[in-house]
Protein backbone atom coordinates (compact mmCIF):
# COMPACT_ATOMS: atom_id res chain seq x y z
CA UNK A 1 0.00 0.00 0.00
CA UNK A 2 1.40 3.53 -0.73
CA UNK A 3 1.98 6.21 1.75
CA UNK A 4 -0.83 7.83 -0.45
CA UNK A 5 -3.23 4.87 -0.21
CA UNK A 6 -2.58 5.05 3.92
CA UNK A 7 -2.73 8.59 4.32
CA UNK A 8 -6.20 8.27 2.53
CA UNK A 9 -7.35 5.46 4.37
CA UNK A 10 -6.23 7.55 7.91
CA UNK A 11 -8.34 10.40 6.56
CA UNK A 12 -11.50 7.83 6.05
CA UNK A 13 -11.04 6.68 9.76
CA UNK A 14 -10.66 9.81 10.98
CA UNK A 15 -13.76 11.19 9.39
CA UNK A 16 -15.50 7.81 10.50
CA UNK A 17 -14.48 9.00 14.31
CA UNK A 18 -16.18 12.27 13.82
CA UNK A 19 -19.45 10.88 13.12
CA UNK A 20 -21.84 9.96 15.47
CA UNK A 21 -24.51 7.77 15.01
CA UNK A 22 -27.94 9.02 16.58
CA UNK A 23 -31.04 7.02 17.15
CA UNK A 24 -34.38 8.83 19.05
CA UNK A 25 -36.87 6.37 19.70
CA UNK A 26 -40.87 8.51 20.51
CA UNK A 27 -43.38 6.45 22.48
CA UNK A 28 -46.22 6.35 19.63
CA UNK A 29 -44.02 5.38 17.10
CA UNK A 30 -43.10 1.83 15.86
CA UNK A 31 -39.78 3.44 13.92
CA UNK A 32 -37.07 5.37 15.70
CA UNK A 33 -35.50 8.28 13.64
CA UNK A 34 -31.53 7.30 12.79
CA UNK A 35 -29.32 9.94 11.29
CA UNK A 36 -25.57 10.13 11.73
CA UNK A 37 -24.36 13.67 12.48
CA UNK A 38 -20.92 15.39 13.00
CA UNK A 39 -19.98 15.55 16.54
CA UNK A 40 -20.14 19.38 17.07
CA UNK A 41 -23.38 19.59 15.78
CA UNK A 42 -26.16 21.02 18.18
CA UNK A 43 -28.35 19.39 19.91
CA UNK A 44 -31.21 21.41 18.33
CA UNK A 45 -30.78 20.36 14.60
CA UNK A 46 -31.29 16.81 16.12
CA UNK A 47 -34.65 17.61 18.27
CA UNK A 48 -35.51 19.91 15.01
CA UNK A 49 -35.17 16.81 12.19
CA UNK A 50 -36.12 14.37 14.93
CA UNK A 51 -40.10 16.14 15.40
CA UNK A 52 -39.90 16.62 11.57
CA UNK A 53 -39.18 12.86 11.02
CA UNK A 54 -42.30 11.62 13.51
CA UNK A 55 -44.17 14.47 12.17
CA UNK A 56 -44.69 16.63 15.69
CA UNK A 57 -44.12 20.20 16.25
CA UNK A 58 -43.65 22.17 19.55
CA UNK A 59 -46.87 24.25 19.73
CA UNK A 60 -47.80 27.81 21.28
CA UNK A 61 -51.52 28.12 22.71
CA UNK A 62 -52.25 31.55 24.00
CA UNK A 63 -49.24 32.46 26.06
CA UNK A 64 -47.97 28.97 26.85
CA UNK A 65 -45.73 26.77 24.93
CA UNK A 66 -45.53 23.13 24.80
CA UNK A 67 -42.09 21.62 23.58
CA UNK A 68 -40.88 18.30 22.91
CA UNK A 69 -37.74 17.57 24.42
CA UNK A 70 -34.64 15.35 24.02
CA UNK A 71 -34.08 13.19 26.75
CA UNK A 72 -30.54 10.96 27.16
CA UNK A 73 -30.05 8.39 29.81
CA UNK A 74 -32.44 10.08 32.40
CA UNK A 75 -31.46 13.35 31.81
CA UNK A 76 -33.79 15.94 30.08
CA UNK A 77 -31.99 18.40 27.49
CA UNK A 78 -33.32 21.58 28.41
CA UNK A 79 -30.06 23.11 26.64
CA UNK A 80 -30.30 21.99 22.73
CA UNK A 81 -27.49 24.59 22.28
CA UNK A 82 -24.92 22.41 23.40
CA UNK A 83 -22.80 20.03 21.21
CA UNK A 84 -23.79 16.53 20.51
CA UNK A 85 -19.87 15.45 21.96
CA UNK A 86 -20.47 17.79 25.21
CA UNK A 87 -23.68 15.55 25.65
CA UNK A 88 -22.02 12.42 24.66
CA UNK A 89 -18.14 12.59 25.62
CA UNK A 90 -15.38 12.22 23.21
CA UNK A 91 -15.55 8.65 22.59
CA UNK A 92 -19.05 7.68 21.83
CA UNK A 93 -19.96 7.12 18.82
CA UNK A 94 -23.77 6.29 19.09
CA UNK A 95 -26.11 8.01 20.97
CA UNK A 96 -30.00 7.08 21.93
CA UNK A 97 -31.82 9.76 22.75
CA UNK A 98 -35.89 9.85 23.28
CA UNK A 99 -38.14 12.28 22.00
CA UNK A 100 -40.84 13.47 25.10
CA UNK A 101 -43.16 16.01 25.96
CA UNK A 102 -45.41 16.58 28.79
CA UNK A 103 -49.19 15.39 28.06
CA UNK A 104 -51.96 17.54 30.26
CA UNK A 105 -55.54 16.43 29.72
CA UNK A 106 -58.19 18.69 31.20
CA UNK A 107 -61.78 19.09 31.30
CA UNK A 108 -61.60 22.86 32.65
CA UNK A 109 -62.81 24.42 29.36
CA UNK A 110 -64.94 22.02 28.52
CA UNK B 1 -41.79 1.27 7.79
CA UNK B 2 -43.24 4.61 8.70
CA UNK B 3 -43.51 5.82 12.22
CA UNK B 4 -47.09 5.54 12.79
CA UNK B 5 -48.55 2.66 10.47
CA UNK B 6 -52.44 3.18 9.82
CA UNK B 7 -54.68 1.65 12.75
CA UNK B 8 -57.98 0.20 11.12
CA UNK B 9 -58.98 -1.77 14.28
CA UNK B 10 -58.25 -1.96 18.02
CA UNK B 11 -58.44 -4.85 20.01
CA UNK B 12 -58.86 -3.83 23.85
CA UNK B 13 -58.56 -6.14 26.45
CA UNK B 14 -61.73 -6.08 29.15
CA UNK B 15 -58.86 -6.79 31.08
CA UNK B 16 -57.13 -3.55 30.38
CA UNK B 17 -59.90 -1.28 31.00
CA UNK B 18 -60.95 -2.79 34.01
CA UNK B 19 -57.32 -2.38 35.31
CA UNK B 20 -57.39 1.40 34.07
CA UNK B 21 -60.49 2.11 36.10
CA UNK B 22 -59.00 0.51 39.24
CA UNK B 23 -56.18 2.49 38.80
CA UNK B 24 -57.88 5.92 37.98
CA UNK B 25 -60.98 5.27 40.60
CA UNK B 26 -58.96 6.53 44.09
CA UNK B 27 -58.41 9.77 42.30
CA UNK B 28 -62.01 9.94 41.47
CA UNK B 29 -63.31 9.78 44.75
CA UNK B 30 -60.78 12.03 45.54
CA UNK B 31 -62.49 14.80 43.55
CA UNK B 32 -59.75 14.80 40.88
CA UNK B 33 -58.59 13.33 37.52
CA UNK B 34 -56.37 10.71 36.55
CA UNK B 35 -55.46 8.90 33.96
CA UNK B 36 -52.91 5.78 32.04
CA UNK B 37 -51.43 5.03 29.02
CA UNK B 38 -52.50 1.83 26.73
CA UNK B 39 -49.53 0.38 25.50
CA UNK B 40 -49.67 -2.61 22.56
CA UNK B 41 -48.55 -3.44 19.22
CA UNK B 42 -49.30 -0.94 16.53
CA UNK B 43 -50.34 -2.21 13.14
CA UNK B 44 -53.64 -2.19 10.71
CA UNK B 45 -55.15 -4.33 13.65
CA UNK B 46 -53.54 -2.81 17.00
CA UNK B 47 -53.70 -4.66 20.27
CA UNK B 48 -53.83 -3.32 23.37
CA UNK B 49 -51.77 -5.45 26.03
CA UNK B 50 -50.28 -3.03 28.85
CA UNK B 51 -51.71 -1.02 30.88
CA UNK B 52 -49.29 1.75 31.79
CA UNK B 53 -49.97 4.16 35.30
CA UNK B 54 -47.82 6.95 35.81
CA UNK B 55 -47.79 8.02 39.92
CA UNK B 56 -45.47 9.74 42.03
CA UNK B 57 -45.20 13.54 42.95
CA UNK B 58 -44.79 14.80 39.53
CA UNK B 59 -48.11 13.78 38.19
CA UNK B 60 -50.79 16.06 38.46
CA UNK B 61 -54.00 15.03 39.57
CA UNK B 62 -56.91 18.11 40.10
CA UNK B 63 -60.26 18.59 39.79
CA UNK B 64 -59.86 19.31 36.42
CA UNK B 65 -56.64 18.15 34.71
CA UNK B 66 -54.35 15.16 35.05
CA UNK B 67 -50.73 15.56 33.75
CA UNK B 68 -47.69 13.86 33.16
CA UNK B 69 -44.44 15.11 33.23
CA UNK B 70 -41.76 14.48 30.58
CA UNK B 71 -39.58 12.43 32.62
CA UNK B 72 -42.28 10.21 33.56
CA UNK B 73 -42.83 10.25 29.81
CA UNK B 74 -39.29 8.87 29.33
CA UNK B 75 -39.72 6.06 31.54
CA UNK B 76 -42.50 4.83 30.40
CA UNK B 77 -40.82 4.94 26.72
CA UNK B 78 -38.25 2.90 28.42
CA UNK B 79 -40.38 0.35 29.56
CA UNK B 80 -42.30 -0.09 26.40
CA UNK B 81 -39.38 -0.03 23.48
CA UNK B 82 -37.34 -2.60 24.62
CA UNK B 83 -40.68 -4.76 24.22
CA UNK B 84 -41.64 -3.40 21.24
CA UNK B 85 -44.56 -1.67 22.69
CA UNK B 86 -45.98 1.76 21.37
CA UNK B 87 -48.51 4.19 22.76
CA UNK B 88 -51.80 3.34 21.54
CA UNK B 89 -54.25 5.72 24.09
CA UNK B 90 -54.08 7.90 26.53
CA UNK B 91 -57.18 7.08 28.51
CA UNK B 92 -58.58 9.74 31.24
CA UNK B 93 -60.84 10.85 33.49
CA UNK B 94 -63.79 13.33 33.68
CA UNK B 95 -65.62 13.59 37.01
CA UNK B 96 -68.67 15.05 34.97
CA UNK B 97 -71.10 12.24 33.93
CA UNK B 98 -72.11 13.77 30.86
CA UNK B 99 -71.12 12.73 27.84
CA UNK B 100 -67.41 12.77 27.35
CA UNK B 101 -66.19 15.27 25.23
CA UNK B 102 -62.78 16.49 24.86
CA UNK B 103 -62.03 19.72 26.16
CA UNK B 104 -59.71 22.37 24.20
CA UNK B 105 -56.93 21.44 26.89
CA UNK B 106 -57.46 17.40 25.90
CA UNK B 107 -57.00 18.34 21.86
CA UNK B 108 -54.22 20.84 22.19
CA UNK B 109 -51.84 19.54 24.91
CA UNK B 110 -52.44 15.64 24.25
CA UNK B 111 -50.00 13.69 22.23
CA UNK B 112 -50.52 14.67 18.59
CA UNK B 113 -49.90 11.64 16.72
CA UNK B 114 -51.94 9.45 14.08
CA UNK B 115 -54.25 7.06 15.05
CA UNK B 116 -53.61 7.27 18.85
CA UNK B 117 -57.15 7.07 21.09
CA UNK B 118 -57.60 9.53 23.69
CA UNK B 119 -60.30 8.37 25.73
CA UNK B 120 -62.64 9.29 28.44
CA UNK B 121 -64.09 7.71 31.19
CA UNK B 122 -66.49 9.68 32.71
CA UNK B 123 -67.42 9.98 36.50
CA UNK B 124 -64.12 9.92 37.68
CA UNK B 125 -63.73 6.06 36.37
CA UNK B 126 -66.97 4.52 37.95
CA UNK B 127 -68.56 4.13 34.54
CA UNK B 128 -67.91 0.50 33.58
CA UNK B 129 -68.95 0.19 30.32
CA UNK B 130 -66.58 1.21 27.61
CA UNK B 131 -69.43 2.02 24.79
CA UNK B 132 -69.86 4.53 27.41
CA UNK B 133 -66.95 6.09 27.28
CA UNK B 134 -65.49 9.01 24.93
CA UNK B 135 -63.74 7.42 22.21
CA UNK B 136 -61.61 10.12 19.48
CA UNK B 137 -58.90 9.50 17.24
CA UNK B 138 -56.26 12.07 16.12
CA UNK B 139 -56.46 12.13 12.32
CA UNK B 140 -55.41 15.32 10.20
CA UNK B 141 -54.03 17.26 12.84
CA UNK B 142 -57.15 16.97 15.37
CA UNK B 143 -59.10 14.65 17.34
CA UNK B 144 -62.51 13.39 16.13
CA UNK B 145 -65.29 11.28 18.20
CA UNK B 146 -65.61 7.64 16.73
CA UNK B 147 -69.17 7.27 15.82
CA UNK B 148 -71.27 4.77 17.43
CA UNK B 149 -71.26 2.13 14.21
CA UNK B 150 -67.92 3.31 13.80
CA UNK B 151 -66.74 2.55 17.59
CA UNK B 152 -68.82 -1.06 16.71
CA UNK B 153 -66.56 -1.71 13.71
CA UNK B 154 -63.32 -0.65 14.99
CA UNK B 155 -62.89 -1.11 18.66
CA UNK B 156 -62.79 -5.04 19.55
CA UNK B 157 -63.11 -5.34 23.73
CA UNK B 158 -61.22 -9.11 23.90
CA UNK B 159 -61.29 -11.65 26.55
CA UNK B 160 -57.12 -11.34 26.60
CA UNK B 161 -55.03 -10.76 29.43
CA UNK B 162 -53.47 -7.28 30.36
CA UNK B 163 -50.48 -6.35 32.04
CA UNK B 164 -50.59 -3.13 34.50
CA UNK B 165 -47.33 -1.51 34.71
CA UNK B 166 -46.87 1.14 37.74
CA UNK B 167 -44.27 3.58 36.56
CA UNK B 168 -42.93 6.09 38.92
CA UNK B 169 -40.10 8.67 38.96
CA UNK B 170 -38.74 6.82 41.77
CA UNK B 171 -38.91 3.52 40.89
CA UNK B 172 -36.31 1.65 39.17
CA UNK B 173 -38.01 -0.35 35.84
Amino acid sequence: MSTQEQGYQQDQVEARKQVVEVRVDYLPAVRDYEHPYERDVILETVRVDAMHFFGVQDRTVGRDTYKYYLVYGETRLDNTQVTLEQVIGEHAHEAKFTLVEEITTGAADE
Amino acid sequence: VVPFPAIERWAIPQAACEQTRTAVLPAGRRGTESGAFWLGKRGADSVVTTVAMPVGSRVVEQPSQWSVPTELHQRVTAYAKPRSLTLLAVVHTHLSSKRPRLSRTDRERGVRVPGVLAVIIPVGGSEGDPYRWGWFVFEDGDYRELTPDEYTQRVTITTEPSELVVVGAEDPL
